[in-house]
């Protein structure tokens, strides 16, 4: 079977069922493999691609340039997913059996893998040798983060300032991605704008996970996600670090026992206290925000008129991503 | 004007914000920075009015700036030093030890100064919180002003130093290596200790042998050896707790592409350096015992050290990486191993003055 380095044949790419790759894609000699991949993507809300086809939109990049980078985006994040889950030992993944359990661990390994592979040999078919290295990089980053957290697991006294680093590895190398990504493809260099673009996917990765992971402790959690998940796998994040600032040993010992928010309210001294925690946390982050928002005027005046509405595109993001907002 | 301004390193006013000379009514603290240490260096300031900073007496902000606990570097070798003299009876000019002791303490303060001044221009301080004294990330000082003032100490170390090289003229020879040193590593913006594998031997040269020797030159006119192998011993140690703070910021550090001993050698090896460093700093410390201290100082001080370096190892062995509050506490451990050490040498010193008066 001849594999192809992607297929425009995906009409509704970015849509409430997000599909970025299609089984000519892969192998169907490799057994278990596409239905792996079919188990893997469904149920992803593709941020990250929605977020490519902004940015494309803008720069008035071809349809098959815009399915290249969002395929590429979600190969990266979901090869991520499925090692992650595993070095986890995390049983569900979008409320379905991870795949390492599902299939085995090889095979999450392996399946891994072969989307970071996929996604080097459409980038070099694509034929921009600045997007092969710049994705390579991020590719690297992202493994150094997930590298570096493995190695806090369990740790519950890492600060605030050491999961910045980490996360600005893991989480934050995507968005500068797509943010940047598609200038590039479009053979767009201005190194003014893509250092902006940089900062801004920075803020925007870290704004994200601080995000999710005050979800852990039930604040702005309208998905549902797991009550102090991240604590019980042993990983302290970093509204977690935030609240263990200065105290001491028991005091962190006492939270990261707690099975519920009732243990964890009575270990941090109270509700009220912990709402002071959650409306400093906030404090913090619209700082953040407000240096976004700065350097989205200043993208904004670097823009060529036809690509303006990509600074309104992004504008509501950390509506999106921090306060959890709807998008309109 | 924005709340925020960002500006990269090729703007003619990049410079001119961080040193803070940009206006005499704001202030530009350093809220975002990216690629730091590179040509593409960007950083986004909040700009805030002078009148909106909360800051403590102008005392306090000084006092922060010039970061008394760090004298400790220097005060503890002197102090080892100037007893030992005075104990031997060795010191021929007491008004040159008075000079030379202010000066050195003048000297130590222009370092920090100029320190805390590179740190910022660098962005050093932006990649570690806990680097520099932190007036100038609060807006307290201008960086320009840190810069100024670490001017008017080193000028006022030289004034001190003048009759201590007329009293002794060979002490010129070693301000002068320890000026070309300190320029070396500590006053070139572009390229100073913190940037090069083997930087750090600077540092150990500054507050080690030169230190010593120089110090009790400037008062006995001459350099006994014992003086020259508590320099190398001590020079040694005050590198541990720069060591380890290098490792705490491998990640950032070698991507900012800086390239000290330990980013060098990676985190494995760098764990090693520092393990091998601390072993021979320790073999020094029971030699020179051994050799000029006597039987019981040696092996009762020796045991103990022994013991609080086999328990500051079998830490630094298990530590599995730069992230994590290991990695702190390993960094606090290292602070607290050199401050064990001082602690042995004072009791053993007083011992030797009470013994004498």
């Amino acid at each position: 079977m001849q594999r192809t380095t992607f297929q425009p044949t995906f009409s509704n790419l970015i849509g409430a069922d997000l599909k970025v790759y299609d089984p000519q894609d892969f192998p169907a000699y490799l057994p278990r493999l596409n239905q792996l991949y079919d188990d893997l993507f469904s149920g992803g809300k593709g941020f990250r691609a929605r977020l490519i086809k902004m940015v494309c939109d803008s720069v008035q990049a071809p349809a098959k340039t815009q399915h290249l980078l969002a395929q590429t985006i979600e190969f990266i994040h979901n090869a991520s997913l499925l090692h992650d889950d595993l070095v986890d030992r995390s049983h569900l993944r979008r409320g379905k059996p991870a795949g390492w359990t599902k299939y085995s661990p090889e095979y999450a390994v392996l399946a891994g893998d072969y989307l970071l592979a996929r996604v080097m040999v459409n980038l070099s078919h694509f034929g921009n040798i600045q997007l092969v290295q710049y994705t390579a990089e991020v590719i690297s980053d992202l493994l150094e983060g997930e590298w570096l957290q493995d190695s806090v697991v369990g740790d519950f006294f890492v600060s605030l300032e050491q999961l910045d680093r980490i996360h600005n590895l893991k989480t934050a190398s995507l968005f500068k991605w797509c943010l940047r990504a598609p200038f590039i493809a479009s053979e767009k260099y201005n190194k003014e704008m893509h250092q902006l673009l940089e900062e801004m996917g920075t803020l925007l990765g870290q704004l994200f996970q601080r995000s999710d992971d005050l979800l852990d402790y039930d604040i702005r959690n309208h998905e549902g996600k797991a009550i102090l998940g991240d604590l019980k796998s042993g990983y302290l994040n970093s509204f977690g670090a935030f609240v263990s600032r200065g105290r001491k040993k028991e005091q962190i010992d006492l939270l990261v026992r707690s099975q519920n928010m009732d243990d964890f309210y009575r270990a941090l001294g109270g509700e009220n206290l912990f709402r002071d925690s959650v409306d400093q946390f906030d404090q913090m982050n619209s700082q953040l925000i407000a240096v976004y928002q700065h350097h989205l005027q200043t993208l904004d005046k670097m823009l060529a008129p036809h690509e303006k509405c990509l600074s309104q595109e992004i504008q509501p993001l950390t509506d999106i991503l921090y306060w959890r907002k709807k998008p309109s | 004007m924005s709340q925020f301004v960002t500006l990269d390193k090729k703007s003619p006013d990049f410079n001119k914000y961080l040193r803070g000379t940009f206006s005499k009514t704001q202030r530009a603290l350093p809220v975002k920075s990216l690629n730091v240490n590179t040509a593409q260096e960007s950083v986004t300031f909040q700009i805030v009015d002078v009148s909106e900073i909360k800051k403590p007496s102008a005392l306090m902000v000084w006092m922060k700036a010039f970061r008394p606990r760090s004298f400790l570097i220097v005060l503890f070798p002197m102090f080892l030093i100037a007893s030992k003299n005075i104990v031997d009876n060795t010191v021929v000019d007491p008004e040159t030890l008075f000079l030379a002791t202010i000066g050195v303490l003048f000297l130590f303060t222009a370092f920090n100064l100029r320190n805390d001044y590179v740190d910022h221009m660098k962005g050093f301080d932006r990649i570690d919180s806990q680097l520099g004294s932190r007036p100038i990330q609060a807006g307290w000082l201008t960086a320009e002003s840190v810069r100024k003032a670490g001017h008017w100490f080193l000028f006022f170390s030289f004034i001190l130093a003048f009759p201590i090289f007329i009293a002794f003229p060979p002490v010129l020879f070693f301000v002068v290596l320890a000026a070309l040193i300190s320029y070396l590593v500590l006053y070139r913006v572009h390229f100073s200790f913190k940037e090069a594998a083997g930087g750090e031997l600077g540092i150990f040269l500054l507050v080690g042998p030169l230190l010593t020797s120089g110090y009790e030159l400037s008062f006995t006119g001459a350099v006994r050896t014992e003086t020259l192998v508590i320099g190398l011993i001590w020079g040694g140690m005050v590198l541990l707790p720069i060591h380890l703070r290098n490792l705490e910021l491998i990640v950032s550090q070698s991507q900012a592409g800086l390239h000290n001993m330990v980013n060098y050698f990676g985190f494995d090896n760098g764990k090693r350096l520092i393990g091998y460093w601390w072993i021979f700093c320790l073999g020094g410390f029971i030699g020179y015992h051994f050799e000029y201290a006597g039987f019981f100082w040696c092996w009762f001080y020796g045991l103990f050290m022994i013991f609080v370096t086999i328990l500051f190892l079998q830490d630094l062995s298990h530590l599995k990486s730069p992230a994590g509050s290991r990695m702190l506490a390993l960094r606090n451990k290292g602070k607290y191993l050199l401050a064990f050490v001082m602690g042995l040498w004072v009791i053993e010193i007083l011992w030797y003055l009470i013994y004498e008066f």
